[in-house]
């Protein structure tokens, strides 16, 4: 990702405060402390565009509108909706104290028991000369997300789709970190007909943590000189060695 | 050594080399599994080519291991450094300090004193022998946490006697490869009779603890493993010599001239324990503490000496003008086999770090198809396999403890199974890794002797891990029933 928010946000964060009292919160900000479940499906294109996908679970949400996290410099063609049902809510760009948010509005209540969809576009989100190739044609990148709300967000995954002929060579970094001891890593990656997905999932996401994959990854392999050079290479030592198969005592 | 190839042996050296040749091009070729990353595709087809070429040698072991690391490095799986770091393992400082260690007991004659008291108790009886060494591991292993450690201080008594025997690394025989392979197998099984018989073992205690909330008492651990373990390792040990491993009878008596009664008047020969051998008994002493007293080692000194660095310690004093009593020559160190376990150990760790080695856990526990109302002794049969044969592509106790424990707990609760049911018996055969000389420290320790072959290990290992795992689905169905393990 490649916006970095500037430290010096916490020491506005009572400025934000109040934005989220007037935006998000109702009489009780306590009850809405916690959002419950938030995906951020992010989909490259070869042309380093990402189209984004942001689903939250707004169970026990009160309030009449909502502010969400936006780690990306530069979007466009934000819509909203309601998952159940389907009803298109206004959406923008709030900026408060230099922070860009995601603005969803709705009525007070609206949103309980629903999932809100938001959906827009990062035109640059991949800078393909930033991402490589380096050694072995590897490109290598960071997807990022950082909880910008005074929301305690349950359960977070991110799910990364990588451009089309592209495929995952190697997590070098997370956050959570997977170590020795964990038994699974916090990551997924598999590779599916629509192309390579990563995924990562924290718990317990607080205002100003964040959560990280970097990766490594390349262009899928069709190497047929390589093919034709190792079926060469086969028939030479299937000539030359002929004579291993002569009957001998050896030494 | 002089050795006639049978036809299988030359068409497998044959096909061998052009054989993991085609198997690197189809692995790496192939779309991308599900699951996996290319850098983990890319490590499974480079270990396929040198598991391939180690069993058919069609190049010697040491060749295919760097053309391993060069293939990890040229195809981006790991950096160079890491690479070529494995050259720096602690299992690598291990073996030096093995072969350091060995020295100092066979130059002092101490190693040829105390082997010519075992080989003329048993010498009459090669077979005999080998079950000594069994007894020898197996108390051993009671009271030596770190299997390597118990390698290496049976390594001298092993080459010794395996020498007496006519088998050396320039001209092996089947008695060395009976006893190199036999010794372990009892080293790294009998391991697995006891909870602080390796930190697997240990970690393993801890998961069932946690996961499971059921705590595995010492006794009922030794209990309900070691009649399988022994039962295992009897059936090597007659099965080895008898059909895998023939001896000749000229190979199961010793090879010195004159026969035991040459070897009763050497001893006699030797007469009283020398100042050198004392020194030589006091340096292993140390060493042999510093491995007994691990646990300890914090609170006294206020860090831990690992068998690694104890090892190296008694190196230094062995090494030490003066005081010493070898010199560096006089070590016979074999590189070209420690490069091959650099090698072999640069693709163990690809495929740990890249996750292919877990992706081939869990791509067999999908093949099987479990699902929810299946019968507990088909699971229990499909999770023994797995536990057991997984060490192949390990080189690592603990990964695989961290891989394979979780996964068995948490596949019993989702089929409504009781979790220790599955998990203890898994347990249990963590420690058999007895099929390639990557597997395990001692295993390499061993290999590094030059006594046997990667395809004799791979053979014999496979029959005896066959074996211990019938022998545990049979206890499944008789003695953790009767002991409460599996309630079914």
């Amino acid at each position: 990702m490649r916006n970095h928010i500037s430290k010096a946000y916490f020491f506005n964060f009572s400025c934000l405060l109040i934005f989220f009292m007037l935006t998000a919160y109702s009489e009780n900000a306590e009850a809405h402390a916690h959002i419950s479940f938030y995906e951020e499906k992010i989909t490259i294109h070869r042309n380093g565009s990402a189209d984004i996908i942001t689903v939250v679970d707004l169970s026990g949400y009160a309030g009449g509108g909502i502010a969400l996290p936006l780690n990306y410099i530069w979007v466009e063609k934000i819509s909203a909706r309601f998952r159940e049902n389907n009803v298109y809510l206004n959406a923008g760009i709030a900026n408060v104290n230099g922070i860009d948010y995601l603005q969803v509005s709705f009525d007070k209540g609206q949103g309980n028991n629903k999932h809100l969809i938001v959906t827009y576009r990062d035109p640059a989100y991949l800078l393909w000369k930033k991402a490589g190739p380096g050694e072995h044609g590897v490109y290598s990148y960071k997807s990022e997300f950082q909880n910008t709300i005074p929301f305690v967000i349950d359960e977070f995954e991110m799910e990364v789709v990588l451009p089309e002929g592209f495929t995952i060579h190697k997590i070098t970094k997370s956050k959570p970190e997977f170590t020795k001891k964990d038994p699974a890593p916090p990551f997924l990656y598999t590779n599916a007909k629509d192309g390579s997905h990563l995924m990562i999932r924290a718990l317990k996401l607080g205002f100003g943590k964040s959560t990280s994959l970097e990766y490594t990854f390349i262009q899928k392999k069709t190497s047929f000189p390589l093919l034709i050079g190792g079926l060469i290479l086969m028939g030479l030592l299937l000539f030359f060695f002929k004579d291993v198969l002569k009957e001998r005592n050896h030494e | 050594m002089e050795k006639k190839q049978t036809r299988a042996d030359r068409w497998v050296k044959y096909l061998g080399f052009p054989g993991g040749i085609l198997a690197f091009l189809v692995l790496y070729l192939i779309p991308t599994p599900a699951g996996l990353t290319a850098a983990g595709q890319t490590a499974l087809a480079a270990f396929s080519l040198a598991f391939l070429w180690w069993v058919s040698e069609p190049v010697p072991n040491y060749v295919t291991s760097l053309f391993l690391m060069i293939l990890l490095v040229f195809f981006g799986v790991r950096p160079e450094e890491e690479v070529l770091g494995a050259l720096g393992l602690g299992v690598i400082w291990l073996n030096i300090a093995a072969f350091v260690l060995s020295s100092v007991l066979i130059k002092t004659n101490l190693a040829r004193r105390l082997s010519l008291m075992i080989a003329i108790r048993f010498g009459h009886n090669a077979r005999l022998m080998l079950l000594a060494f069994l007894a020898l591991q197996f108390v051993l292993s009671s009271l030596i946490p770190s299997s390597a450690a118990r390698t290496v201080m049976t390594l001298p008594i092993m080459m010794t006697i395996a020498s007496i025997y006519g088998s050396t690394a320039e001209r092996p025989n089947r008695f060395g490869k009976n006893m190199f392979l036999f010794n372990m197998q009892a080293i790294d099984m009998s391991s697995s009779v006891f909870v602080t018989g390796s930190s697997a073992n240990v970690l393993a205690t801890g998961l069932i603890i946690a996961m499971a909330n059921y705590r595995v008492y010492y006794s009922e651990r030794f209990f309900a493993c070691a009649p399988v373990v022994l039962a295992t390792l009897l059936i090597s040990w007659y099965i080895g010599p008898k059909f895998l491993f023939k001896m000749k009878p000229v190979e199961m008596k010793p090879q010195v001239e004159g026969g035991l009664e040459s070897m009763r008047s050497e001893a006699k020969g030797m007469g009283k324990v020398s100042f050198q051998e004392k020194k030589g008994a006091l340096i292993f002493a140390i060493v042999l503490f510093l491995w007994m007293t691990d646990r300890f080692h914090m609170q006294w000194f206020g860090f831990e000496i690992s068998p690694v660095s104890a090892a190296i310690l008694g190196s230094i004093i062995a090494l030490c003008p003066k005081i010493g009593l070898i010199q560096w020559k006089e070590a016979e160190i074999p590189w070209h086999l420690l490069i091959f376990s650099a090698g072999a150990y640069a693709g163990g760790l690809a495929l740990e770090t890249t996750g292919a080695a877990r992706w081939m856990v869990s791509i067999m526990l999908d093949a099987f198809g479990i699902k929810p109302g299946i019968n507990f002794w088909v699971v229990y049969i499909i999770v023994m396999v797995i536990s057991a044969y997984t060490h192949i592509v390990f080189t690592s106790k603990t990964l695989r403890t961290i891989i394979l424990i979780p996964i068995i707990i948490a596949l019993a609760k989702k089929l409504g199974f009781d979790p220790v049911s599955l998990a203890l018996p898994a347990a249990f055969v963590i420690d058999w890794v007895i099929s390639l000389p990557i597997n395990a420290k001692p295993n390499l320790i061993l290999y590094s002797t030059g006594q046997f072959s990667v395809l004799d290990n791979l053979k014999y290992g496979l029959i005896v891990t066959t074996i211990g795992v019938i022998l545990l689905i049979i206890a499944g169905f008789t003695l953790y029933r009767l002991m409460g393990i599996i309630p079914y």
